[in-house]
């Protein structure tokens, strides 16, 4: 019987765990604050080409946050972080929030701002 | 699946021990350990098929509930491009919003009507088509003019909103 017992228990624990991910918008975020903590500053066009390089290192072509973050690049700066925010929150069915993101892209806006307040 | 299929997906589950009964009667043999894990095993996964079928019948209400707002925002651009309008849902597997982001930065026209349906716009060709401008909507994401390719292969877009 206890043999009986651990064979279902065993199949059913195999068909019942999956994998735990880490999801890719939280890949993303992780990206920006790793940008943020290594630059103080940068230009709009550098901060899309490192995003978009780590980005497309890290997670795979058919995913929804690189495709919106790639989508984005085309769009005006003062709208980048709330779009992404908009897709996060409809693909995740909840509020997500990455102030390092926002943040980033803030100042890669007003790069000259970022350097007057450091120095 | 109606509640007759149900019912009777429910007596399926007593058929093995039927046999087993039927068969320790007439020749006094009992299940071997296997077939008893295997039953057990097909009784675990009853909840797991309910769930798919509810699961099922989740996502029949949302396409109808798609299909529905689609008519409406057909109905509300007219001849002759209300047949050349799509739900964003029905082109990539992704949440609309950002299906329609895809569209804007690869040169189409998409937006979210009132309903709060995001869709999209092709010609007879089923290129994106750019320069749509809808008769109702809350926001549109579309390319600007002059068109530019950036280095990443999207096009410069913009967003326009009703607020």
């Amino acid at each position: 019987m206890r043999r009986i017992l651990l064979t279902a228990s065993i199949s059913f624990g195999l068909l019942a765990c999956g994998k735990p991910t880490v999801n890719d918008f939280e890949v993303v975020c992780g990206i920006f604050e790793s940008i943020s903590r290594q630059q103080d500053s940068l230009t709009e066009e550098t901060m899309l080409r490192v995003s978009v390089k780590k980005i497309r290192e890290q997670l795979v072509e058919g995913s929804p946050a690189r495709n919106s973050w790639e989508a984005i690049t085309g769009a005006p700066t003062s709208e980048r972080y709330n779009l992404f925010k908009e897709g996060a929150d409809a693909t995740l069915k909840r509020n997500w929030e990455c102030p390092a993101m926002k943040a980033v892209i803030e100042a890669s806006a007003h790069p000259s701002l970022t350097e007057n307040r450091s120095s | 699946m109606g509640l007759d299929k149900l019912g009777n997906s429910t007596a399926s589950k007593l058929i093995a021990p039927a046999v087993w009964a039927v068969d320790y009667a007439v020749n006094e043999k009992r299940p071997d350990e296997l077939d008893i894990s295997l039953y057990v095993l097909g009784l675990l996964a009853w909840p797991a098929a309910v769930a798919a079928t509810v699961t099922g019948l989740m996502k029949s209400a949302v396409d109808d509930n798609t299909a529905m707002k689609l008519r409406q925002i057909r109905a509300a651009e007219g001849a002759p491009y209300s047949d050349f309008i799509f739900a964003c849902s029905s082109y990539f597997l992704h949440a609309p919003n950002i299906t329609a982001q895809k569209i804007a930065a690869l040169g189409g026209t998409a937006w979210r009507h009132s309903n709060g349906l995001w869709v999209f716009i092709v010609d007879a060709e089923e290129n994106f088509v750019m320069d749509y401008i809808p008769k109702q909507w809350e926001v549109i994401y579309q390319p600007k003019y002059p068109l530019e390719e950036n280095a990443y292969g999207k096009l410069r877009w913009d967003i326009k909103r009703k607020w």
